[in-house]
């Protein structure tokens, strides 16, 4: 990956770049499951509650 | 990070080092707060739990999301096109852009290799995406990988699949379908 990335177009250039494209779509396979999708929800809870609990320990 | 002052949380990003990767490391230092108030990216820190009570969390690796588009080579034939478009073909529609989420930047600090594997940080990246896609739609991540085996390893076990070589970068372009 680089930084120019978010500025850089993504253009399939050809049939066969479509083609893997579809390939992809037609054969998804995400990396997780529901249960580790609910460890990572509680996760991102725990992490606002500390930056909650850092933001109040600066102003005090 | 809007609760806290920016030119610490600045500095604390500085903290970071990635010298396998310069790029990673120049994102994090210079590039991730502009990224944020320019609403062109959210950075997301992995941190130790541990040096909370430091106020000065130690980064052991980050992840940076935008928002991002596909663009449909025209011309495409039909047959393609049909399938691009998937259940709601017409041939009154030209498909012209499909959009899909960018994993633009992720990398792990040096100094803590052991601290979380670069399959558990990709899969935390997947993960926070499938937030945004449960929220607003979208169906597919879109990474640049340099075409290094090991890392090119890395996203295929993860569901990622290599598309095209972008000629302008030289880099990998490999997509993730939900």
């Amino acid at each position: 990956m680089a930084t120019s990335s978010f500025d850089r177009p993504f253009i399939l250039q050809d049939d066969e770049a479509v083609l893997k494209f579809l390939e992809a779509m037609e054969h998804p396979a995400p990396p997780f499951t529901p249960e580790e999708m609910r460890a990572f929800h509680e996760s991102v809870e725990g992490g606002r509650r500390l930056l909650k609990t850092m933001s109040s320990r600066s102003k005090s | 990070m809007e609760e806290l002052d920016e030119a610490d949380v600045q500095d604390w990003l500085s903290s970071f080092e990635c010298g396998r990767n310069p790029d990673i490391e120049e994102f994090l230092r210079r590039r991730a707060i502009p990224h944020e108030k320019s609403f062109k990216s959210r950075t997301y820190l992995l941190v130790d739990v541990a040096s909370m009570s430091s106020g000065r969390p130690t980064i052991l690796a980050f992840f940076s999301l935008a928002i991002h588009i596909m663009n449909v080579p025209d011309p495409i034939s039909n047959s393609l096109h049909k399938r691009l478009h998937g259940l709601y073909f017409s041939k009154d529609v030209k498909l012209r852009a499909l959009p899909c989420y960018l994993i633009g930047q992720l990398g792990k600090d040096d100094r803590y290799p052991e601290r979380t594997t670069g399959d558990e940080l990709l899969k935390k990246a997947c993960q926070t995406v499938l937030g945004a896609q449960h929220a607003v739609g979208g169906r597919f991540i879109k990474i640049d990988c340099e075409d290094i085996p090991a890392l090119v390893d890395l996203y295929q076990r993860n569901g990622f699949r290599a598309v095209q070589n972008d000629v302008s970068s030289g880099l990998l372009e490999m997509v993730l379908f939900f």
